[in-house]
This record gives structure tokens, C-alpha cells and sequence, in this order.
């Protein structure tokens, strides 16, 4: 109890630290107080790892790697058990392995999806990335002039997309060609009313194929 | 065992019996662990990779584990001694999660960085616009899979995953449908007239069909317009389905004769109307001459039709003459 008292003290102070390495500026020091800083939480990270295995009895290892690709520690300590379980990890089918892994991005993911108050973060994220974006804009307007032949080009590719709407409307336009047809058809029915010579709105003929010639029906027997 | 002052409250660490409290303990810590982990690979831009076994030997899972870059790359380069490959850098600054868990950590957003904006390189600053275009696109996802995890528990498998990118994939597509669904409905109502030059001859059942919806898409149509429309119609169609039982008799090379009987249409017609009323006026003779007494004009209107009907049945196609055979059974009725 007295050394996780001392531990949980050390953590606070641990944020305090990190706080006065926001305001510092020097860099040695600074340099010191993250060094601190990171292998404090590496030990916190190695002691979750050896409280799970304990709590559950299961079996726990980290491989950790520095930004430099060392090999700077591993946990348990042994490294002939650590490659037992990768062995067995690294044999396993894909579709096994697949199975519960996750990585830093889609864990961070989860956590953010997974807690509302992040929303809020999100937006004041995205309210910051959207003036960023404009003041990055406007800078690289006044540093390159020559940026506007660039504007032009993006219009030119926009002016490429039109052929691809064109054949549509050529498509539009075929579909549309028997519907014209049949007005004019129509028309071309409609013109031979006026040639009746009776009274009635409308006559009838017959045509006879053999001699060629016309046979009008009389009104009266028709309507 | 209990401290005073407070609720909380640290357990011993040694296994657990109770099995519910094993799982749930399990699961909680592990989450835990993997978010240690996360933030000293953001701290310290480690390479980190997490192995744990399950609780229960009946599980499914072979394997829980956590990985940045990935559980494999670290796996394999610890199995064969090697330094693992570094992250892509651009795939970090383009991650919504990373950026957003950086800056709670107190490193701040790395498009607010001095460097960047001292930066007078046009090269450097278009890349950033270019990664920042894209983290703004992946926030808007990340939003729209936030409102999608709403009511549901996120399982954390990558199939999972990708099941909820087709969903989006089929949200889009019904999109794209709609907007050809509006493009399609422009032409019908406005055709131009140039098109009337270009226009050939189908088949005449088709113009039909074709004229009939012609006129119903027109939008301005008062009712009586409608109506007249519809009438006259009718009467177009009766004419043009006994032309159309003429094509349906001819063969592919006696379509040729027929257009050429077409091209002469108006010939035979004023012809056909001067030899109506010559043969007119000779039945009214004969009759007269046939009948004694009083001649009434009814009665030649009605001979008329039946003797002229004998002359069209003679030589005819069997399936013409079977409509005039119906129509001079109607004529009989009157």
C-alpha cells in the first residue's frame, strides 16, 4: 500500500511536469523533464500488463520498440517466453489473427465513437482544421501567383467532365426521336380530313389493292 | 482492502475466483492497457505490440492484441531480430483519432505548428492543404459513423467495418439514381424542332404507341383540349391499324412495293374520287331503271355500299377480307 501511495504521487507529479514542460523553454531541460515523463509511463504500462496477467491469469506480453526501431524493452522480461507467444501468434491463421486485433488508429476510434464528451472536441477540432485550411490557402496564394494557371487547369479538368454527361443527353435525345415521330405522323393523318367533301367531321375510304382506287363509305351508314 | 477518506477502493492483486468478475475484469483492464500503450506511442512515436491470451480456454479468440503500426510488422521483426519499418508519416497526420488524441495529450494539432506556418515552401504548404482536405473528409465519415453507432454496440472487427463502408457505398448509389432520375425528365418536356429533319419512319404500331405518350407528356393541357385530342385519336387509329394489317401480311421484298405505293399517295386518290362518282351516278340509273315506281334516296344510298363491298372481297388477302366480311355483317344489321 505505502509504495502505490508513492506510486500515485509520483503520477501526480508526473502532470505537473508536464505542464511546466508545456511553459518551459529550455530545451535541455525540457528534454530531461520528457525523458522522465516517458519512462514513467512505461513502467505504468509494463505494471497494468503485470496486474492483468495476475488478476485474470492470463498470459500478457509487450514488445516495445523506440522511435529509432531499438528494442527497448519487453515484457516479462524473459524474451524466450515473449517468443513462445509470438511463435504461436505468428503461426496462427489469418483469419485467427484477425480476430480481436486492433491497431492505433482504430482504437482511438472506437474511444471516440464510443464517448460523447469527445464530440465536443471533434467540432473544436474541426473548427480549428477549417481556418487552418483557409489561412494555408490565402499563404500559398500570395507565395505563388503562378498558382492561378493551376486554378485554370482545375477548370479544365471540371470542363473534361462534361463529355461524360454528354452521351447521356445523346442517349435522351435517341429515346426521345419516336415520340417526335409520331406527331409528325399524326400530322400527316390530320391532313387528310380537310380533302372530304361532305359535311361530316369525318369519312372513311377503302383502299382496293387490285385496280388501285378509293371507296368512300357514305356518312350516314358510318356514324 | 479499504482506505479512509475516500470511496475508491484498491483490490489485491492476485486471481480471481469469481468467474463473472474475471471476465468483466479482464476486459476492462485490457482496454485499459492497450489505452496506456496508445498514448506512448503517440508520446514517444514507439512501435508497440500487445499479446494477450483469453481468460476462458472455451473462448473463440485465439488471441486479444494491440499494435501500432501494426501486431504483424512488430510481431515479425521481433521474431527475426530486425528494426520494424517506421509509420508512414502521412497516413498519421491524415487519422482523425490520432490528431484529436494528440491534442488532448498537449501536443497540440500539427497544422498549428510554427514550423508550418514560418514555412515558405509552396511545395510543403500544398501538401498540408492536401492532407488537411482529406482529415476534414474522414472527420465528416467519422460524424456519420458516429450517428450509425448511435443505438449500436461498435464491435471492434474490421469486418464489421467494412460492412458499414457498403452501407455508405448504397447510400450513395440510391443518390446517383435520383439525380439520373431528374436528368431524365427534362428532355421529354422540352423537344426540340430540329429533330423533326432527322426523324425516319418506323414501324406504324410503334408511332402509335409513340404519339399516344407524346401528347400525355405535354404538361400545359386544359381538359378540353384533352378531349379532342383523345377523339381525333381514335380516328387516326382506326386508319392506321388497317395500314398496319397490310404490313403485317408483307414480306421483307414486297415492302418495297408497298413504299412505292406509298410515295404515290396522292395520285390514286384524286383518281379514286373522280371514279366514285362516275360509278355513282350509273347506279342511280340502273335502279331507277330497275324500280318501277318511286325511287327514294335512301334506298340507292344503301345499294351503294353492298355492290361496291362484292368488288372489294374478289381479290383480296384472306385476312383483309375477313374484316370487310365483319363490317358488311354490320352493314347488314342496319
Amino acid at each position: 500500500m505505502d509504495s502505490s501511495m508513492s506510486t500515485k504521487k509520483k503520477t501526480k507529479l508526473s502532470v505537473r511536469n508536464q505542464t511546466c514542460f508545456k511553459k518551459s523553454s529550455l530545451s535541455s531541460s525540457s528534454t530531461a523533464k520528457k525523458t522522465t515523463n516517458l519512462s514513467m509511463r512505461e513502467e505504468t504500462m509494463f505494471k497494468k500488463a503485470l496486474e492483468l496477467s495476475t488478476l485474470c491469469d492470463i498470459e500478457v506480453c509487450v514488445i516495445y520498440y523506440g522511435r529509432d526501431g531499438e528494442l527497448i524493452k519487453t515484457w516479462p522480461e524473459d524474451q524466450s517466453k515473449v517468443r513462445d507467444m509470438a511463435e504461436r501468434f505468428s503461426k496462427l491463421h489469418e483469419r485467427e489473427r484477425r480476430k480481436k486485433r486492433t491497431n492505433l488508429s482504430l482504437f482511438l476510434r472506437k474511444k471516440i465513437l464510443d464517448d460523447n464528451k469527445l464530440s465536443e472536441k471533434v467540432l473544436e477540432m474541426k473548427d480549428s482544421l477549417e481556418s487552418g485550411l483557409r489561412v494555408l490557402q490565402d499563404k500559398l496564394l500570395l507565395l505563388q501567383p503562378e498558382n492561378q494557371t493551376e486554378l485554370g487547369q482545375s477548370r479544365a479538368v471540371s470542363s473534361t467532365t462534361n463529355p461524360l454527361s454528354s452521351p447521356e443527353d445523346h442517349h435522351h435525345q435517341q429515346w426521345t426521336e419516336p415520340l417526335v415521330t409520331g406527331v409528325s405522323n399524326t400530322e400527316q393523318d390530320l391532313s387528310t380530313s380537310p380533302l372530304s367533301n361532305h359535311q361530316s367531321k369525318y369519312s372513311v375510304f377503302v383502299y382496293n389493292h387490285d385496280s388501285g382506287s378509293f371507296y368512300q363509305v357514305p356518312d350516314s351508314i358510318c356514324f | 482492502m479499504v482506505k479512509k477518506g475516500g470511496t475508491k477502493r484498491k483490490i489485491a492483486i492476485e486471481t480471481i475466483q469469481k468467474r463473472d468478475s474475471l471476465r468483466v475484469t479482464c476486459t476492462k483492464r485490457r482496454e485499459g492497457l492497450y489505452s496506456k500503450a496508445s498514448q506512448l506511442c503517440l508520446l514517444s512515436d514507439a512501435q508497440i505490440a500487445i499479446l494477450a491470451t483469453p481468460p476462458s480456454s472455451e473462448s473463440n479468440v485465439s488471441f486479444y492484441s494491440f499494435g501500432h503500426s501494426s501486431v504483424d510488422a512488430v510481431v515479425s521483426a521481433f521474431l527475426s531480430g530486425q528494426r520494424p519499418v517506421p509509420k508512414d508519416n502521412k497516413e498519421t497526420r491524415e487519422d482523425v483519432g490520432i490528431c484529436l488524441t494528440r491534442n488532448n495529450l498537449g501536443l497540440g494539432f500539427w497544422w498549428n505548428d510554427e514550423s508550418l506556418a514560418r514555412s515558405e515552401n509552396p511545395q510543403e504548404i500544398s501538401e498540408a492543404i492536401d492532407s488537411m482536405r482529406t482529415l476534414l473528409r474522414n472527420l465528416k465519415e467519422l460524424r456519420a459513423d458516429e450517428a450509425l453507432a448511435c443505438n449500436q454496440a461498435f464491435v471492434n472487427d474490421r469486418e464489421d467495418l467494412k460492412n458499414n463502408d457498403k452501407c455508405d457505398f448504397v447510400s450513395d448509389h440510391e443518390t446517383h439514381d435520383q439525380t439520373l432520375i431528374l436528368q431524365s425528365a427534362s428532355p421529354i418536356c422540352c423537344i426540340p424542332e430540329n429533330l423533326n429533319e432527322i426523324t425516319q419512319e418506323p414501324n406504324q404500331t410503334l408511332n402509335i404507341q409513340s404519339s399516344t405518350s407524346a401528347i400525355c407528356c405535354v404538361p400545359d393541357n386544359s381538359p378540353e383540349n384533352f378531349n379532342e385530342i383523345t377523339e381525333e385519336q381514335d380516328q387516326i387509329r382506326s386508319i392506321c391499324e388497317t395500314f398496319c394489317v397490310m404490313d403485317n401480311n408483307a414480306a421483307l421484298p414486297e415492302m418495297n412495293l408497298d413504299y412505292d405505293q406509298d410515295i404515290g399517295f396522292d395520285t390514286p386518290f384524286e383518281s379514286a374520287l373522280n371514279d366514285w362518282f362516275s360509278d355513282n351516278t350509273t347506279h342511280q340509273e340502273i335502279s331507277a331503271s330497275i324500280l318501277n315506281a318511286v325511287v327514294d334516296d335512301q334506298v340507292s344510298v344503301d345499294l351503294t355500299p353492298f355492290s361496291y363491298f362484292q368488288r372489294c372481297l374478289d381479290g383480296d388477302n384472306l385476312r383483309f377480307s375477313d374484316c370487310f366480311k365483319d363490317f358488311a355483317n354490320t352493314i347488314s344489321a342496319l
